[in-house]
């Protein structure tokens, strides 16, 4: 299938390439189904384009690059509710703020991050119990003792 | 909304299954008590909005202003 995007163009997409959010993503509880699309000489990130909505992409990041001894535990019932048999099977991904401005202010979102069954390509955003400040958790290390969350 | 007001120890069951109960009240700080089964997600509510308002951040993702370049390996 052709899927229509704002910033790459048509794309062509297999249907089994396809990731379903049966809740959406929070705040765009509609959007459920989406691809992953790779970022040339990159491999940490991955654009995440909203298969029904142009405009709707999120760029995102291997959360386990950014924050050295990140984990996250997949409690029971989310294994359940994504169907997930081997941990193998689990794609983890964090989403991407660039302010304006610019990359080096970025911050991934490491409270909510995008966790995915790719054998039965499901997916949820969860909200893990954690520290406020891991919403903006700064990709590039700060110099200056400069935080790029904000209070 | 639906209004109810309950005493300390005093609960409520919602849907037969989840059980709220007010274990303590000091000054205008409730402490709940909350039983349910585990495939029922409970979150603060201030959590959940911060996520979307981020979420909301994140799709002003402006492509001509990411150099991938600048990403390498964390220097960690």
């Amino acid at each position: 299938m052709i899927i229509k995007t704002t910033k790459f163009g048509d794309i062509e997409a297999h249907e089994k390439s396809i990731i379903h959010f049966p809740e959406g993503i929070l705040a765009f509880e509609n959007s459920k189904r989406f691809i992953l699309i790779p970022v040339n000489n990159n491999p940490f990130f991955k654009w995440m384009q909203a298969v029904d909505e142009p405009d709707l992409v999120f760029l995102l990041v291997d959360p386990f690059v950014i924050k050295e001894f990140y984990c996250l535990e997949l409690d029971e019932s989310l294994k359940y509710y994504l169907g997930i048999e081997k941990q193998e099977d689990t794609l983890v991904l964090a989403i991407v703020t660039v302010p304006r401005g610019g990359f080096k202010q970025a911050t991934a979102n490491l409270l909510a991050p995008i966790v995915i069954n790719l054998a039965l390509m499901k997916a949820k955003q969860v909200v893990l119990e954690g520290s406020h400040d891991d919403i903006k958790y700064p990709l590039f290390a700060q110099k200056n003792n400069q935080k790029a969350s904000s209070a | 909304m639906l209004i109810i007001s309950r005493k300390v120890d005093e609960g409520l069951i919602i849907d037969g299954e989840i059980k709220i109960i007010v274990i303590g009240i000091e000054g205008n700080k409730v402490k709940l008590g909350i039983k349910a089964p585990k495939n029922i997600t409970i979150l603060r509510e201030e959590v959940v909005e911060a996520v979307k308002e981020e979420n909301r951040l994140a799709v002003e993702v402006c492509l001509e202003e990411i150099d991938f370049n600048d990403f390498k390996i964390p220097q960690r």
